[in-house]
């Protein structure tokens, strides 16, 4: 019965504006819409505005309120500390030798790990180009962040390449059984938790 | 008899100054007055208050227009003060209004109001970009919205807004754009 009701409600709906002279059939709107210049469209809006005329002003409650707010509100450099931690410290590099430092790992591990990656690499590429992504991508976002950093001390010593495509965006990554030396260029590759 | 007079003759003026005082002042977001506010301010005659103060204010070119509130009721209308004729485009372009945002939103309306009244933002955006840059588009869509001219709901269809229903003569808009449409077509 409810929906019945409806129906007769949004076909009443329907006559009424068909009805009216509001009613123009879309496609004839559309075009007269494109054949218009910007200028005669806004001349139309003028010539059918009664503008609003009202004050703006500020109330003493409004004024109030205002104050509170001001009065409660934390110091620009409080507010999202609890979120981003303390400013003042600018992104910086965080290289081999403060990884040690700060215990993400020992020498022996480092090494290990990127012994390991190397031989994963050598596998799956095979002397074969691998995506770069594919290869990194790992369940979460910690793990894929640690392969890209070894990785990227493999390019760096010579024992990988890496190649990357402008125009479609994708990035390759091939093991070297041997280290090569060359004139090294640095890539820039964001990585992000949805990759 | 002559002071009963004179004296409901001074409480019709405070309730008319009352009135005026009432609708000018912008108190929440939304310009206008709900017609219960005004029942509340006025008493219960308050359309009598209104017809007079809208005949007051006319010299100075202006008037009382009533919006329907969605459920028709008295107590739903928004009573706005609002400009009698419309103003010539110096006096539009002098308020800080640009030319090409009015456009979006004469095109908008026109557009809306051939679909009867509701159509998906994503296909007036896709439409309005034929003729206006994205971002102007995209911002001036936000903006009318914002200020009450376009309303979205949560299915992100766009419908005519109260402010639309309140300061423009959608006929004449709709004629205008059509009679202006056939000149363009002529030259």
């Amino acid at each position: 019965m409810l929906e019945l009701a409806q129906i007769v409600k949004l076909q009443d709906q329907w006559l009424k504006q068909r009805a009216s002279a509001l009613y123009i059939d879309p496609l004839l709107i559309q075009l007269k819409l494109k054949l218009l210049p910007k200028e005669a469209l806004s001349e139309a809006f003028v010539k059918s505005w009664h503008p609003v005329a009202q004050v703006d002003q500020l109330s003493p409650r409004g004024l109030e309120k205002a104050f509170v707010y001001w009065r409660e509100l934390t110091p620009i450099s409080e507010r999202f500390k609890d979120q981003f931690g303390t400013y003042g410290t600018r992104p910086g590099v965080v290289d081999y030798s403060d990884l040690v430092s700060l215990g993400v790992f020992t020498r022996d591990e480092f090494e290990g790990s990127l012994s390991q990656l190397h031989e994963e690499l050598l596998q799956k590429s095979n002397g074969e180009w691998v995506d770069y992504r594919a290869f990194i991508g790992d369940d979460s976002f910690e793990s894929k962040v640690r392969r890209a950093y070894l990785l990227a001390f493999l390019i760096s010593e010579g024992r990988a390449l890496l190649k990357t495509e402008p125009l479609t965006g994708n990035i390759w990554t091939m093991a070297l059984a041997e280290k090569v030396k060359g004139l090294p260029k640095s890539v820039a590759i964001s990585i992000t938790g949805e990759d | 008899m002559m002071e009963s007079e004179t004296a409901d003759k001074a409480l019709l003026e405070r309730k008319v100054r009352r009135a005026f005082q009432v609708l000018v002042l912008q108190r929440g977001r939304n310009p206008g007055v709900k017609g219960w506010e005004m029942k509340r301010h006025l008493g219960r005659e308050y359309r009598k208050i209104i017809e007079v103060l809208s005949e007051d204010v006319a010299p100075m070119g202006l008037e009382v227009f009533e919006v329907k509130g969605p459920d028709g009721t008295d107590d739903s209308s928004r009573f706005l003060l609002r400009f009698k004729e419309p103003p010539t485009i110096s006096e539009a372009e002098t308020s800080g209004i640009r030319i090409d945002d009015l456009a979006v939103l004469a095109a908008t309306i026109a557009f809306i109001n051939s679909k009867q009244g509701r159509v998906a933002r994503r296909e007036v955006e896709q439409f309005l970009r034929e003729k206006f840059p994205k971002w102007r588009v995209d911002y001036s869509l936000d903006r009318y919205a914002k200020r009450g001219y376009l309303e979205q709901d949560d299915r992100g269809m766009l419908h005519i807004g109260w402010r639309t229903h309140a300061e423009v003569d959608e006929k004449t808009l709709m004629t205008l754009i059509l009679s202006r449409a056939q000149e363009a077509a002529k030259k």
